[in-house]
Parts: structure tokens; C-alpha cells; sequence
């Protein structure tokens, strides 16, 4: 188990490096002045020069690497290009904002996709199931974007009981107010998701011989479907999440833009746009520990679902 | 029965939290701005939009132009309560008002501070602007109150570059002077809203100056809401969360704001030129025939239906109609598909020809572009776009890669400027003077240096008219349309004057501005 979760670790620094290079690289190849884009178009030359000085981004791309991890080791991220605020603390500032989304948008696919999909499983064939299959398979079409939008237009305009612009705290109130609409966009497009997987990974079970000797022996339905069949039909489902979770990142963006609400997605399309080169670094470093966390944590879990996991 | 209360309960417990959206108060003023974020705030730095649309509410200049107004004739008193100039221009001096403080205590503003103001938005370590400027020999604080402008040489409406605009705009010498660096994170002006509070990607808060030289503001704040989606900001509008939007320089968009009950929409000045820039230093746009071939099959009056009659109006010359010195009547090439295959021919290309641009992604740019190629495209001229997103298109227009730069500005309303900055050869893009001059023309050059010095008006004006139809007549540029801006408040607010323009592109909020109830 320890050296499952050093081996795992050790994988995630390799892979956290590959990403910050890979991201240093990228960044500079997109052409794009981060100094003309801060100080605007009718900017003078000599005032671009001097701020492309003083970002540091007229040293060749060598020695900016070379910068750069030095100070990635030092545990400084440096400071963003526009703000001049420590990059990190930046991220830090609105990290919890997309943390908040996107664990209760975890939560909320969760707790609505699996019973969903094991009561679809049950009724297989049947008119629930049809209706469960169906809205499952829209909501899989819909991008988040627009329903977000569509979200807003019923909720916050033809039936005006959430805000427009999703960045409110103080309240409990205030903070439901600002999470709902958000986090159910998020949460509805992933639900669909864990419907249709635990639905087919429940009705494989269902046919296993287990399930029928146990509703032999006189088992409850109930105890069967959901202390036999569901733990053993889990695995596939806490692949999904764990992977979701990271798809969830990458909507938030979107998700966060149309809601208006602070977070890493608004950040780095900030950044992207004003060519922020360091802030943009300091978060794909974030985005990728967060996916590697995740996935470490993924692989934790098959163990606890299924015991015959073993972890080596 | 049990099941009814708990339908009941939850319907109540659900209208009890979603009370709707919080609608402004009367002393508060929410802004919806397009932008992810807050820039720079130092006023001397930066010249985005959102930036500078949020600043001029902070500082002040010695003068200002009116509220309300973008036009330089009607500069008037701000810091400064009076000034004189020598009849060449070359020598000011101004006579700051007393009493007039800085913000959260920094005490008052004096001479000091605007000498101080002055030196370093000339500096180009601390300015963006300092261009403006090449010209300024010294400035000094004499007394307390008195500030004595040198020039070098006579500067073309400059006591425009000493109002709240750009590099006129006034800071606080103790301010910026503890802040260095970080004067950005915390501006310190002496204008009507003094800053309080800034939400990385939501919003900066101003507070209202109470002992503001013109006397407190009526209202108590200002939310300026960073807001980069269009629909979103829409739907903030129509919900009442946001009370003055930036719009979309669309009429489809202004018409669809002005159907919400309760909205005032202003189409206001300036306009930005949108115009075609071509090198004419690269094949085959190097043939003044093509050029003209070129100018000949444009539509402004089909440009101006695609976008708009009333937020667009067609050009008029290379500069923008309004502007001191404007050729109001520049010979512009009319529509000809003829006479452009004609010219075409004779050029050698009576099959056509395929001219390159590099474009931004920006989607109101983009549909000029797309309808400017299908009317090329009548003319037998392909006009090949290489689309890129917008921070890249800067990079590639300015590293002289397309020969064709369709370019979109508003500037400072002089055509001297507007003159220099894209037409006169020291503004060549890739040399270390570089501005935004795309063309490799230099028609206009000895029209353009003999106009800045000019004493008398009307031959300064005669001579910006002589280069602008050189610049026409030879095809350096071709002016397309004029954009206007668009703004929309709630009918409630009353800005306190008549607005028909606004030089930093968003409307004044003075200390008379106000929500009427």
C-alpha cells in the first residue's frame, strides 16, 4: 500500500514536470506580446520594451526556463505579468471557489446519477427506464455552456430566485444563492453520465450468479440490489467520477465564465488572453496535482469498493 | 397531509432563499464591464477599455473636457482654475485651485503634485503615453499653486494631453511615490470616487470622495463588475443587478437592450475608425494600380447596413470625422467593380490577384473583414485571411507580417495624431519608433511635421487637409466605416449632463450623477 502511494507520487512529480514544461513551451510559442497586451494598443515602443524588461521576457527562452524552475524549487511561482501579485497567491485566492464547484458538483452527479441509474437497471425495459435513458442521453448532448445559459433564463430571469452573476458570500443564504445554479449544471451533465454507467454496470450484475442465489436464499430485493449487486457494480462507477472530477475542471471554465464566478476556469482565460505567462504556469501546475490527486485517490478507493483489489 | 405540509414547507423554505436577485440601491451604482479582470490601474500605463473607462471616475487633470463631451473645444477648468499660453504655444502656465485634496488623506494637491504628475507620465519607465510628451522641455512648480509648462516646439491641441485622459491625468506625488510599482493596486487620485476594495475577477468598489473640490458625490459607490461574457451581462441588466452596461457596437444589440423596459441606450462619440492599412512596400500592393483596385471595390454603404446605421456611419477620410482637422470631404475611391478590373488589368492581373491578410478572431471584426473579401472578391481580388486570436494578431500586424491590417482605433481628437500615429514613416512598424503605422507610406510626412508647427489654424488646418488627400489619392489607407459606442443605464440614473461623448470611452459618473429615486 506505501509503496503503491510512493510509486504513485513519485510518477505524479515526473508528470507535474512534464506538464510545467510543456506549459512553459506552449505558452511562449503562441505568439502574443504580454507587454503590448497589458499596456493596450497605442502603447509606445520604448514603454513595451521597458515592461517586457522588467517581466523578464526579453531574455532568450533558455534562460527564462531556467528562471523559472529555479524558482518552481524554490517554491516560488514568481509573480503575475499583469496583476504583480505573487502567482500563487493569486490561485490560492480563487482556487477554493472551483474546489467548492466542483466537489459538490461531484456530490450532486453522484447522489442523483447512482440511484438513478440502479433504479433504471431494475425497471430495465420499462417506461422509467426509457425516460431515465432519454434524459440522461440529453443531458450528455447539452454542453455546459448552454445550459448554463438556459439555467439562467428560467431561474434567474422568468422565475427570478437565484442571481445572474454567481459570486455572493455572507450568508448562508448568499452562499446558496451564488453555489445553486452552477453547481446543478455541472452536477446534471455529470449525473447523466453516472446514470448510464451505473445502470449498465448494475444490470451485469444483476445476471450474476450471486445475485440469483441469493434471491434464492430469501434475500430482500432491496438488500440484494443494494448490499450484493451495487458494491460490486461500483467499481466502473468510481472510475467514472475519478475521472469526471477532472472533466469537471475543464467545465468549470465555461461554467464559471457565464456564471460570472470567480475561479481558476475565469483565470486562466485571463491569463490566456493577456498572455499572463506565469500565472498560466502556476495553474496547469495546480490543475495537474489536482488530476494526479485524483487519480491516486481513485485507485485508493477500488480497494475499499472491492477488497479484491489489491493495491501493489 | 403530511406529504401537502412538506410540499408546502419546501416551496416556502425555497422562496425564502432565492428572495431574487439583490437590485441595486439608490446610493450604489453597478457597472457590468467586459472583462475577466481588472488590468493595470495606474492611469499612466494603461489604455484598455475597461481600465481606463474605470479610472477617469478616480483622477482628475488640470483641465477636463466637459461632462459629456469628447470634443477638445470644449476643455475646461478641472485642477487647474485658470491658464495662459504664449501665442506659439510653446509656454504654459496654470494656477492650480486650492483646497483640492487627494485621497485617503494624502493631503492637498498642490503644484508639487502635478509637476510631479506631468515628469512622470513623460518618463517612459512609468508611462505608456510618454510619446505625448517628446516635446516637453521642463515643467516646474514656481509657488504653491503654480505650474510653468516649457515645450520645445508648439504641440497641436496639447493642452487636450493635460486633461483627464491618458498621461493628463493627475496622481498624487506622496501616493505614488510610497507605492512605486503597486500605485496600480491602489490608485490615489482627487476625482469624485476614490478606490476602496478590489475581487480578483469580480469587481473594484469605489467609494464616494466626501471632500471632493466640486462637493460630495450624490451617490455613495460604484461596483464595477468585471463581466466577460456579452450574455451574461445581458442577462445581469435584465435581472437589475447591474445598472450601466458596456454594450456590443452592434444595432441588433442595441435594439434588443432598448426593448427592457426602463433603458436609456446611448450611441455615443468618439467613433473608431475601422479602416484597411496596406504596405505598400510588397507585391503586388506595391502597384499604386492595385491599391486602387483595391479602394475602388469597396462598399461603405454595404458595410454600414451590415453593421448598423445607427451605431456605424461611413468614413469620411484616413482620420475620424470630428476631429480637429478632419478633411471632411477626403477624395475617397467610390465603388467601381469596373473600373477596379480595369485597373486590375492594367496593373497585369486581369485574372485578379490574391492579397494576404492576417486577421483577429474578435467576432465584430472578423464579419468586416469576411464582408470586405466577398467584395473584393467581385472585383477578381482574392483576399486570402489568415485568422488568429487577437493578442496574436497584435503581435503579427506589429512584427509587419500582413500586408493588408485592417485595424479598428479611436484616438486622441486631433488629426495630428491620428496622422502620425499610422501614416508618418517615424511610426513604422519594426523600427524603434514604432507606433502603428502599417502602410510604409511616407506621402504625408512634410505635410504632417510642417502641420504640428504650424502657428496659424487655418493653414495647420489646410496642411492636415493636403495630407490626408495624399494618403487617400495614393491608397495608404482606406477608411471603411466609423463605430460609435454603445452604452445602456436604467432610466433611473441621472448622469447630471447631456452625454454625447466620452473620450475614455465610458461615461463620466461625477458628483452630480445620481439614480432619481
Amino acid at each position: 500500500m506505501y509503496a503503491f502511494v510512493f510509486k504513485r507520487l513519485l510518477l505524479a512529480v515526473f508528470t507535474v514536470w512534464a506538464v510545467l514544461t510543456l506549459v512553459f513551451v506552449l505558452v511562449r510559442i503562441v505568439p502574443g506580446d504580454p507587454a503590448q497586451v497589458i499596456l493596450g494598443d497605442q502603447a509606445s515602443r520604448e514603454a513595451i520594451l521597458a515592461l517586457r524588461a522588467r517581466l523578464g521576457v526579453d531574455k532568450s527562452i533558455p534562460e527564462q526556463y531556467v528562471v523559472f524552475m529555479g524558482g518552481v524549487a524554490r517554491g516560488d511561482w514568481g509573480t503575475s505579468m499583469v496583476t504583480g501579485q505573487p502567482v500563487i497567491g493569486e490561485v490560492l485566492k480563487v482556487l477554493p471557489w472551483t474546489l467548492e464547484l466542483t466537489l459538490i458538483s461531484v456530490a450532486l452527479g453522484t447522489v442523483i446519477g447512482v440511484p438513478l441509474g440502479v433504479w433504471a437497471a431494475i425497471r430495465r425495459n420499462r417506461f422509467f427506464d426509457y425516460v431515465t435513458r432519454i434524459v440522461s442521453l440529453i443531458g450528455l448532448s447539452f454542453p455546459p455552456f448552454v445550459s448554463a445559459i438556459i439555467l439562467l433564463l428560467v431561474l434567474a430571469i422568468q422565475f427570478p430566485l437565484f442571481p445572474v452573476i454567481s459570486a455572493r458570500s455572507g450568508s448562508f443564504t448568499a452562499w446558496f444563492q451564488s453555489i445553486a445554479l452552477p453547481a446543478l449544471n455541472l452536477g446534471l451533465i455529470m449525473a447523466a453520465y453516472v446514470t448510464r454507467v451505473t445502470r449498465s454496470a448494475m444490470l451485469e450484475v444483476l445476471q450474476e450468479d450471486y445475485v440469483r442465489t441469493a434471491r434464492a436464499k430469501g434475500v430482500p430485493w432491496v438488500v440484494v440490489v443494494w448490499r450484493h449487486a451495487l458494491r460490486n457494480a461500483l467499481i466502473p462507477v468510481i472510475t467514472v467520477v475519478g475521472l469526471y472530477f477532472g472533466i469537471l475542471i475543464g467545465n468549470s471554465v465555461l461554467t464559471e465564465i457565464v456564471f460570472n464566478r470567480p475561479g481558476l476556469g475565469k483565470l486562466i482565460i485571463g491569463a490566456l488572453n493577456q498572455r499572463d505567462y506565469t500565472m498560466l504556469q502556476g495553474m496547469m501546475v495546480i490543475y495537474a496535482l489536482v488530476v494526479v490527486l485524483v487519480n491516486l485517490v481513485t485507485d485508493l478507493a477500488y480497494a475499499l469498493a472491492d477488497p479484491r483489489v489489491k493495491l501493489q | 397531509m403530511l406529504r401537502t405540509s412538506l410540499v408546502v414547507a419546501a416551496a416556502t423554505a425555497l422562496v425564502a432563499l432565492g428572495s431574487g436577485p439583490v437590485h441595486a440601491q439608490k446610493k450604489v451604482l453597478n457597472v457590468g464591464m467586459a472583462s475577466a479582470d481588472a488590468g493595470k490601474l495606474d492611469p499612466h500605463l494603461t489604455a484598455t477599455t475597461p481600465d481606463k473607462g474605470l479610472l477617469h471616475w478616480v483622477f482628475n487633470g488640470l483641465v477636463r473636457f466637459k461632462p459629456g463631451s469628447a470634443n477638445p473645444e470644449s476643455i475646461e477648468a478641472d485642477i487647474a482654475e485658470s491658464w495662459t499660453s504664449n501665442p506659439n504655444g510653446t509656454e504654459w502656465t496654470f494656477k492650480v485651485r486650492q483646497g483640492v485634496l487627494c485621497h485617503h488623506n494624502y493631503g492637498e494637491f498642490t503644484a508639487e503634485d502635478a509637476v510631479y504628475s506631468i515628469k512622470r507620465a513623460a518618463t517612459k519607465a512609468t508611462s505608456s503615453f510618454s510619446n505625448d510628451f517628446a516635446a516637453l522641455e521642463s515643467v516646474t512648480a514656481p509657488d504653491k499653486y503654480t505650474v510653468k509648462l516649457t515645450l520645445k516646439n508648439p504641440v497641436p491641441g496639447f493642452l487636450g494631453y493635460l486633461a483627464n485622459y491618458h498621461g493628463g491625468n493627475m496622481v498624487c506625488m506622496k501616493a505614488a511615490e510610497e507605492m512605486k510599482e503597486n500605485f496600480g493596486k491602489k490608485p490615489i487620485g482627487t476625482g469624485p470616487f476614490e478606490f476602496a476594495e478590489y475581487q480578483a475577477q469580480q469587481f473594484v468598489k469605489l467609494k464616494a470622495h466626501k471632500t471632493y473640490f466640486r462637493g460630495a458625490p450624490a451617490l455613495d459607490e460604484i461596483v464595477y463588475r468585471y463581466i466577460p461574457s456579452d450574455a451574461t451581462r445581458d442577462l445581469a441588466f435584465q435581472s437589475g443587478e447591474i445598472d450601466l452596461i458596456y454594450g456590443k457596437q452592434e444595432q441588433s444589440w442595441a435594439e434588443r437592450i432598448k426593448k427592457q423596459p426602463g433603458t436609456v441606450v446611448s450611441v455615443m462619440e468618439p467613433a473608431e475608425l475601422s479602416g484597411l492599412y496596406l504596405n505598400t512596400k510588397v507585391k503586388p500592393l506595391d502597384d499604386l494600380r492595385v491599391r486602387q483596385a483595391i479602394a475602388h471595390a469597396i462598399d461603405r454603404k454595404g458595410l454600414v447596413d451590415l453593421k448598423g446605421p445607427s451605431v456605424t456611419r461611413p468614413s469620411v477620410s484616413v482620420v475620424p470625422s470630428g476631429y480637429f482637422g478632419t478633411d471632411e470631404a477626403a477624395p475617397q475611391y467610390g465603388l467601381d467593380i469596373a473600373k477596379a478590373k480595369a485597373l486590375l488589368a492594367e496593373a497585369g492581373y486581369p485574372n485578379g490577384v490574391t492579397v494576404k491578410t492576417i486577421h483577429t478572431t474578435l467576432p465584430g471584426m472578423q464579419s468586416t473583414i469576411e464582408a470586405v473579401q466577398a467584395q473584393l472578391k467581385k472585383a477578381g481580388i482574392t483576399l486570402d485571411i489568415e485568422l488568429v486570436e487577437h493578442a496574436t494578431f497584435h503581435a503579427k500586424i506589429r512584427d509587419d507580417l500582413s500586408p493588408i491590417v485592417h485595424y479598428a482605433a479611436a484616438r486622441f481628437p486631433v488629426a495630428d495624431v491620428y496622422l502620425t500615429q499610422f501614416f508618418h514613416s517615424r511610426s513604422q512598424v519594426k523600427t524603434p519608433t514604432a507606433v502603428t503605422n502599417f502602410t510604409h507610406c511616407n506621402a504625408a510626412d512634410g505635410d504632417i511635421d510642417a502641420a504640428r508647427v504650424e502657428q496659424d489654424a487655418g493653414k495647420q488646418k489646410a496642411l492636415w487637409k493636403s495630407a490626408q488627400q495624399k494618403l487617400v489619392t495614393n491608397v495608404c489607407g482606406i477608411g471603411l466605416f466609423e463605430q460609435l459606442q454603445v452604452w445602456a443605464w436604467r432610466d433611473t440614473l441621472d448622469l447630471g449632463y447631456e452625454l454625447k461623448g466620452a473620450l475614455n470611452l465610458s461615461m463620466p459618473i461625477t458628483e452630480k450623477t445620481r439614480f432619481k429615486n
